[in-house]
């Protein structure tokens, strides 16, 4: 096996490269990294929220909904956590109006919540148990079994003038352990 | 086609020759102190805190053998170092749960006992610290740290990355 000079040469010049591109030459910095790791027990269950029910209002007429108009769904959410540990719950988003979708964009139609509209549900039913204002935290507590329904109900008013389409809002609620 | 054939293998050899440092110092007549070597950090041992109890807080100490955090920095004998740790807050769970982590101004510390009776400084990983190799270009760096569960601590597992880099000031 033979090679010629010139690529003799160009093969010699790579390797010199490569020394001159040696890691003690050229790295001034280094890293590592490392995990810090821990296992809890003796501790809460993880509290978890899932909202499985929309706040519904249907199709309705404008006309008839200036005063306000009442839910056919009212919206739900579902709590786990450690049983009968107290919690406390705050709707800390609850919009004041809704946005048109599609041809209703930028239009809007209000809503509202009121003093009792936020309600605990008995467990695994649609049966409201008590009824709180959502704008305010509600401390409660999960029942035996770990569990917690929360209901929210609104009213929504819209214009005479009120675009027809789809409006949408978005509802947050928080649950924290006490 | 000939030298597209002969030119890989010829290459693939005089890089081998090159890259290992006693190799690399033969070639270039190196005397033996004055080697290059490699300069790096290496990740030794995570920072465990093993099982802790919701509401109890846990704290390892840097000097702990089993359970501090441990790293190793390669590099010139006596060379200057700049340490600078990137820490975390908290520890999290798969499910997104966050324990509390701290670290105070003794949770590291710098080992420069070579192998013998412990002998080195305690610091403040919060801050960067300006430290020497040894003589045999190494040094050893420990981490503790405390983890404050809450009363109402989620079980499970819970995980942070440490990160460490390490500069190069020159000897």
């Amino acid at each position: 096996m033979s090679l010629s000079p010139r690529l003799m040469t160009a093969a010699m010049a790579l390797a010199l490269c490569t020394a001159l591109a040696s890691p003690a030459a050229a790295q001034t910095t280094a890293n590592a990294s490392i995990l810090a790791t821990a296992t809890v027990s003796g501790g809460f269950a993880a509290l978890t929220a899932t909202g499985t029910q929309n706040l519904e209002f249907g199709t309705i007429d404008a006309g008839t909904c200036v005063a306000g108009c009442v839910p056919v769904n009212n919206g739900r959410f579902e709590i786990t956590g450690e049983p009968t540990a107290p919690v406390t719950v705050s709707f800390t988003s609850l919009p004041s109006v809704l946005d048109g979708q599609g041809p209703a964009a930028g239009s809007t139609i209000g809503i509202a919540f009121g003093v009792t509209d936020g309600s605990r549900l008995t467990t695994g039913t649609t049966t409201i148990a008590e009824t709180f204002d959502p704008a305010a935290a509600k401390i409660t507590a999960l029942d035996a079994g770990g569990d917690l329904w929360i209901g929210i109900a609104g009213t929504v008013t819209t214009e005479l003038t009120s675009t027809n389409g789809d409006y949408q809002g978005t509802i947050q609620l928080t649950v924290s352990y006490l | 086609m000939q030298l597209t054939t002969v030119y890989p293998v010829f290459l693939t050899v005089m890089v081998g020759a090159v890259v290992p440092g006693p190799a690399l110092a033969q070639a270039t007549d190196f005397p033996l102190a004055a080697r290059p070597r490699a300069f790096m950090a290496i990740a030794q041992r995570d920072l465990a805190f093993g099982e802790v109890l919701a509401g109890i807080p846990e704290t390892v100490r840097p000097d702990d053998s089993r359970q501090a955090g441990l790293f190793e920095i390669h590099g010139v004998p006596e060379g200057t170092v700049r340490l600078e740790f990137l820490l975390p807050d908290a520890l999290v769970s798969p499910l997104g749960a966050r324990l509390p982590l701290e670290f105070g101004p003794g949770d590291g510390y710098a080992d420069f006992s070579y192998g013998r009776p412990p002998r080195g400084l305690r610091f403040d990983p919060r801050v960067p610290l300006v430290a020497v190799l040894g003589p045999n270009g190494r040094l050893i760096v420990r981490l503790g740290g405390t983890v404050a569960p809450s009363r109402t601590q989620a079980d499970g597992e819970y995980h942070a990355t440490i990160a460490l880099t390490v500069f190069d000031l020159g000897s």
